[in-house]
């Protein structure tokens, strides 16, 4: 059931009206909001804001200099959303063949083309039930210097349902280079499908969409 | 699932049984075996390998208890050398424990946990817990590496523990809770190894990070195996790790980020060695910044540039002369918008004719990768990515109908990764398999390369039910790629889902009270290892990869279901 209305959402203004939960595509980049979900490039273990959380939380509005701002929770319920409101995905756990992996680890992967049947699953959550989920798992990624994703996970597909799952082969994960030296493994969830090209390079989403991340210590052996 | 009000509302024929309103059972024929893991907030319980798993008739896994693990414990120093003085604290390292598995072509056991630095005598640096060992089990193997052991020396130019002591690998048995006691990295007996890095002119090199590596048991894995001498001057010494396998080779690898200079490798040495001199083969030039185009074709059939594809650009020395260093340059880069990576490299004689490239296609690009194509420097044109195939196909059910919204992911098969030499496996490896969804009419396209390093492709579909959905997962094993060069679609045979059987289970504490958020995760074991005799580079002792059947975790009330494949 939907929260009523206190406030006409078109008199907000566009900065500042509302503290936003993760970032938002491409315009994530512009200024740095305070609950961002992404992490920021100088500080790559933030945790995300809604980590875990089963349902949206309520946040309250940050009112600005020239803000007509509004207090509009977002709709608890997963079964009408309003169209102007996309709920952000997020990732509920991590699990490998052998354990389920809590942040920040360390975890531990073989460098090993033969291990092609080695995979992790996600188990994910969004409340927008209509929005399919694509995952992807980057290794030392860096704003500076970009690197493409080791892993794409399998489509996460609507169902109706706000949890959904999603696997990821790990055959690519680790390298050779990898052993023996730390990296950073980022688990980033978009509620958009990731554009070939555009801004952050490798992890562009069309405008509107969102992404969660998880971050592991992440140490590879021969 | 299959609704029931009684066991005659179920295939009793196969042994299903009605249970809940649910026709369970009726398993799949095969060998199998189990993982049971742990919610990540219960540190009290412990991974269980269940090697023999027999599914029951009516689909009924009973009570799956999870395990109490063995603690082990420890600190690890470095080894005092004299005349020095030292506190006796303990090393920051990172300490690997695994174990082979307990069932053919598993994943085995394995767990990292980082020992503390600083720490006085008396108190433990690092504790981690391991699934208790059985009469039979394999032993654990424990690596310790210690920390600092990057690509570059500490920022804050103090000594990492890396600089100091050299890594350790020993065996041990874990049947109860155990203390190592303390261990000590390095000895008064560990060998050293000192010598120069030079150049062409002999001048000294400046800024290399240098290791040797070797093994450290017998039928190891090839890893670092002594401490690391991030040397600014040329001179170089470092510590062998007691007990190294030999033969070992010497690295030298350039840190200082605005050099361009090759990697040095002397190999062979035997593990006694204590004076080596590393010299750069002379003429390797100067900088040369050389851009690269990439391109391929669009589905309009027009030439474009490829934005986001990963190039690397590699050049290996190897000299006629055993004992001289090999000298490895390799740069890469992502192309951006106009498809041009530009690189730095060197236009030294030595390396004449010996530049390769790879490239990367962007993920989800239905143009191909590049394996070790030569590269002319004098002469660089624009390197067209080949087009990838198209593997179509549909899904339907029992009946017929098309079924939508299943994701379909082509994996290189274990035939097509044993079909290749190691270092074309490596690079299969990081090509990240693609992945779609099929469409409401069941169809799906995916696009996979034809061939890598000359190799054609075999590749798995796994084909995934969404959540919620009780469809089982399953695996088209093994499709093969027709060898022909211009091929641009394989249609594939329509991709039937299988029947699923159904099994639930309740986890539990050795205290028999539920588990919620643990998992279980079934795997079938490959009793065919033809594939071994038919490929040309299996792996040593080599094993057939058992294969996830299925995975379910357990809610709130430590219940489980899963479907599995008949």
């Amino acid at each position: 059931m939907r929260h009523p209305m206190r406030c006409d959402p078109r008199r907000a203004t566009a900065r500042g009206s509302m503290t936003r939960m993760s970032e938002r595509g491409a315009a994530a980049r512009r200024g740095r909001l305070a609950n961002s979900a992404m992490p920021l490039a100088d500080s790559p273990l933030a945790r995300p804001l809604h980590h875990r959380a089963r349902v949206p939380l309520v946040f309250l509005s940050i009112l600005g200099t020239h803000a007509m701002g509004c207090i509009i929770p977002p709709s608890l319920s997963v079964d009408v959303q309003d169209a102007g409101v996309d709920s952000p995905p997020s990732i509920t756990s991590v699990r490998s063949d052998l354990q389920e992996l809590p942040e920040p680890g360390p975890v531990l992967f073989q460098a090993n083309p033969n291990s092609s049947g080695q995979s992790l699953n996600l188990t994910l959550l969004d409340t927008d039930i209509n929005d399919t989920l694509y995952a992807q798992i980057y290794v030392d990624y860096t704003v500076q210097q970009p690197t493409p994703a080791r892993s794409v996970c399998t489509p996460a597909s609507a169902t109706g349902t706000a949890t959904r799952t999603s696997t990821c082969p790990l055959a690519g994960l680790c390298l050779a280079a990898d052993v023996g030296v730390d990296r950073l493994m980022e688990i980033v969830v978009f509620d958009r499908e990731v554009l070939t090209v555009g801004s952050p390079t490798f992890k562009a989403i069309p405008a509107g969409g969102q992404s969660t991340t998880r971050t592991y210590i992440l140490k590879c052996t021969s | 699932m299959k609704e029931c009000t009684a066991n005659a509302d179920c295939n009793t024929a196969i042994g299903e049984a009605c249970s809940e309103g649910v026709c369970y059972g009726g398993p799949p024929a095969g060998s199998f075996a189990a993982v049971i893991t742990p919610p990540s907030g219960r540190s009290d319980l412990i991974t269980v390998e269940v090697p023999n798993l027999t599914l029951p008739a009516d689909g009924d896994l009973s009570t799956l208890v999870l395990a109490t693990p063995s603690r082990i414990g420890g600190r690890v120093e470095a080894h005092c050398a004299q005349p020095q003085t030292c506190e006796g604290t303990s090393i920051a390292a990172t300490i690997v424990i695994a174990r082979a598995p307990l069932f053919p072509g598993g994943t085995g056991f394995s767990t990292v946990v980082t020992s503390k630095d600083g720490l006085p005598r008396g108190s433990n640096s690092f504790s981690v817990t391991v699934p208790r060992s059985t009469a039979g089990d394999p032993p654990y193997v424990m690596s310790i590496v210690p920390d600092g052991n990057g690509a570059l020396p500490p920022a804050n130019g103090a000594t990492s523990a890396a600089e100091q002591a050299p890594p350790m690998s020993l065996q041990l048995s874990a049947d109860t809770d155990i203390d190592t006691g303390t261990l000590v990295l390095g000895s008064a007996q560990s060998q050293v190894v000192t010598g120069s890095l030079t150049d062409g002119a002999s001048h000294f090199l400046q800024k290399y990070r240098v290791v040797a590596r070797g093994r450290l048991v017998a039928g190891g894995p090839v890893t670092e195996v002594s401490t690391i001498d991030y040397t600014a001057n040329g001179q170089y010494s470092i510590t062998l790790a007691d007990g190294v396998v030999g033969p070992i080779s010497i690295y030298a690898t350039p840190y200082d980020s605005n050099v361009v200079a090759p990697s040095l490798m002397v190999g062979g040495l035997e593990p006694r060695t204590s004076l080596r001199v590393v010299a750069q083969p002379a003429n390797t030039g100067n900088k040369l910044v050389v851009a690269i185009p990439i391109e391929g074709l669009s589905t309009g059939g027009a030439v474009v540039p490829v934005a986001g594809a990963h190039v690397i650009l590699t050049a290996e020395y190897v000299p006629l002369v055993n004992g001289t260093a090999s000298a490895t340059l390799s740069v890469e880069t992502t192309t951006g918008d106009d498809g041009q990576a530009h690189l730095t490299v060197l236009d030294g004689t030595v390396f004449t004719g010996l530049y390769k490239l790879r490239v990367f296609p962007p993920t989800g690009s239905l143009l191909g990768a590049i394996y070790d194509q030569p590269l002319a420097l004098a002469s660089i044109g624009p390197v067209r990515l080949p087009p990838r195939v198209a593997l179509r196909g549909r899904v339907i059910d029992g009946a017929g109908v098309p079924v939508g919204k299943l994701s379909v992911t082509a994996l290189a098969s274990v035939h097509f990764a044993w079909s290749e030499l190691a270092d074309a496996a490596a690079f299969l490896a990081e090509i990240p398999a693609p992945t779609t969804l099929t469409s409401d009419d069941g169809s799906y396209v995916i696009y996979v390369d034809p061939n890598v390093a000359g190799v054609w492709g075999h590749y798995d579909l796994a084909f995934d039910a969404p959540s919620g959905v009780s469809i089982a997962s399953w695996v088209m094993r093994d499709v093969e790629i027709p060898r022909q060069a211009k091929l641009s679609t394989v249609t594939l045979a329509d991709a039937v889902l299988p029947e699923s059987a159904y099994f639930h289970a309740t986890l539990a504490d050795p205290g028999h009270l539920r588990v919620g958020g643990g998992e279980l995760r079934i795997f079938s074991i490959a009793r065919d290892s033809s594939l071994c005799g038919q490929v040309p580079y299996p792996p040593a002792n080599c094993v057939i990869p058992a294969q996830l059947l299925g995975h379910a975790a357990s809610d709130d009330t430590g219940a489980l279901k899963l479907a599995l494949p008949r």
